[in-house]
């Protein structure tokens, strides 16, 4: 599969702190990827990397075949960085049509474009409403539009739920998951692991370094030593360690129970504890 | 984008470019002496192009750092230098439409001539390079709007009224006048006052707001580079 992203011992310091310690990763055509830690983990300081704003002191990072400052380059990217607001005195339809220009679109392509995702996110009806008047999970379907209007190959999302109530989150993972159906290749960070696991097809767990990479499946399955069986009839929780010991605690209950693998936080929580 | 939003400031823009220059050219005017009436003009000219930039665009871009929009436009693949430049001349509409309005009111008021407009032209683009530049590095030099906006405040008062903006430069006595010359704003106030009366040493203090930029430009550069 073609690679859309590669992260090549990347480190970054800010005067002596160190941000990023030699953080390899890569992203391949129409995958989302999850970039998951702490906060101050550096997730921010390598996505700025990935898209320009930051330079690594060491290593290499390669955006579609060419390095992130390549104005070229941005013009087939979308991105929302993290804790960004729209152009608030300006209308919805401006905040679109403003970025497709700067990203050098013509004007009939953009007033396509622009009214089919204003339709896809629900905004077309807002799309003469000041982004001020926006809710604050219109205004992120109003980001992910702006994001978008350049049709790009790659999307870079960092934290695009933070501060969201659950229903607005929902609804931008149902948007983010029908542009994964048209091939998008994604970078997500994140610190909800329910939308790392919802979303995305590899996760790369980061705190500094790169502390463990796998589909959220094959994390939990790494971390799945262990079964969590609820007996419902005595209401006790029991964590058993191998198959041949559950098979022989399931043996002795009676009436309705649930036997239940390692959730990812759970696993989240087991990494970062092991690391630190 | 920014020249759209600018719109919005248009009362704030008419009371800053007219009424607040009237004010102050009739308010000095009547304590200054004839001869002295060309720096008043050239004094409030500096004040606007100098520091008005260099509080817009050390505050315009904070805001835009901490609204998160400076990173958005850097990843549509605008340049900082180009975007700076984009606040400077939207949220400094009014320092750039000052300076005729200034020119108007001087020749009205005081009977000023302009004695070489070549010479004005070169040292007003020079003293709003200078500007621009100061103003950028403020604005990325510290982390907060908070700080910037203080620090921008205090360094553009300062250099308005601690330098011989308002005044001839040869008032200062000897030694203290060579210190006047490590602030900026003593270049763009003596270019300017010097093109209003036809003196082409005006070109040699233009030349000092250019090095001066070019240096603050490079502050800024090494600075996003540390960052």
């Amino acid at each position: 599969m073609d690679k859309i992203l590669e992260v090549q011992h990347v480190w970054k310091y800010y005067g002596s702190l160190l941000a990023n310690e030699d953080v390899s990763l890569y992203i391949s055509q129409g995958e989302i990827v999850g970039l998951l830690g702490p906060n101050g983990a550096g997730k921010t300081t390598l996505v700025k990397q990935i898209y320009g704003e930051l330079t690594p002191n060491r290593g290499k990072i390669v955006v579609l075949s060419k390095k992130p400052t390549d104005r070229k380059i941005k013009k087939l990217m979308g991105v929302i960085p993290q804790e960004v607001r729209p152009y608030l005195d300006l209308t919805v339809w401006d905040n679109v049509y403003y970025m497709g220009r700067i990203k050098g679109m013509d004007k009939r392509t953009i007033v396509e474009k622009g009214e089919e995702l204003l339709r896809k996110l629900d905004l077309y009806d807002k799309r003469n409403t000041y982004a001020m008047d926006l809710s604050g999970g219109m205004r992120r379907k109003l980001l992910i539009a702006m994001a978008l209007i350049n049709d790009p190959k790659f999307v870079i999302l960092d934290e695009p739920t933070t501060g969201l109530d659950p229903e607005a989150r929902r609804e931008v993972w149902d948007i983010l998951l029908k542009f994964k159906k048209e091939q998008k290749s994604m970078l997500l960070t994140t610190h909800y692991l329910d939308e790392a696991e919802r979303l995305s097809d590899r996760i790369y767990f980061i705190n500094r370094k790169i502390l463990m990479e796998g589909s959220p499946a094959d994390i939990k399955k790494k971390f799945a030593d262990w079964y969590e069986i609820i007996d419902y009839e005595s209401g006790k929780i029991m964590k058993i360690r191998g198959e041949d010991e559950l098979k022989k605690t399931i043996a002795t209950l009676n009436g309705k129970f649930e036997v239940r693998l390692p959730s990812l936080e759970e696993v989240y929580l087991e990494v970062f504890k092991n690391a630190s | 984008m920014e020249f759209k939003e600018a719109k919005i400031a248009i009362f704030a823009v008419i009371f800053f470019s007219i009424i607040l220059p009237i004010g102050l050219l009739v308010a000095l005017g009547t304590i200054v002496s004839t001869v002295y009436k060309v720096y008043l003009i050239s004094g409030t000219i500096t004040f606007y192009m100098t520091i008005g930039t260099i509080l817009s665009i050390a505050q315009g871009l904070a805001n835009e750092r901490e609204s998160g929009r400076l990173s958005l436009l850097l990843a549509a693949g605008i340049s900082r230098e180009l975007y700076s430049l984009s606040i400077a001349i939207s949220n400094g509409l009014s320092a750039l439409l000052v300076t005729p309005l200034l020119l108007i009111f001087g020749v009205l008021l005081f009977h000023l001539k302009v004695a070489s407009p070549p010479l004005l032209i070169i040292a007003i683009i020079s003293a709003l390079f200078m500007g621009i530049s100061m103003g950028m590095l403020i604005g990325f030099a510290f982390r907060t709007p908070r700080d910037v906006n203080q620090y921008s405040q205090i360094i553009s008062f300062t250099l308005s009224f601690f330098a011989p903006v308002y005044f001839p430069y040869t008032f200062i006595p000897l030694p203290y006048r060579y210190l006047t010359l490590l602030e900026p704003t003593t270049y763009a106030s003596q270019s300017i006052s010097m093109a209003l009366i036809g003196n082409t040493s005006s070109i040699l203090w233009s030349i000092g707001d250019f090095v001066y930029g070019i240096i603050f430009l490079m502050a800024s550069s090494y600075i996003i580079k540390k960052r």
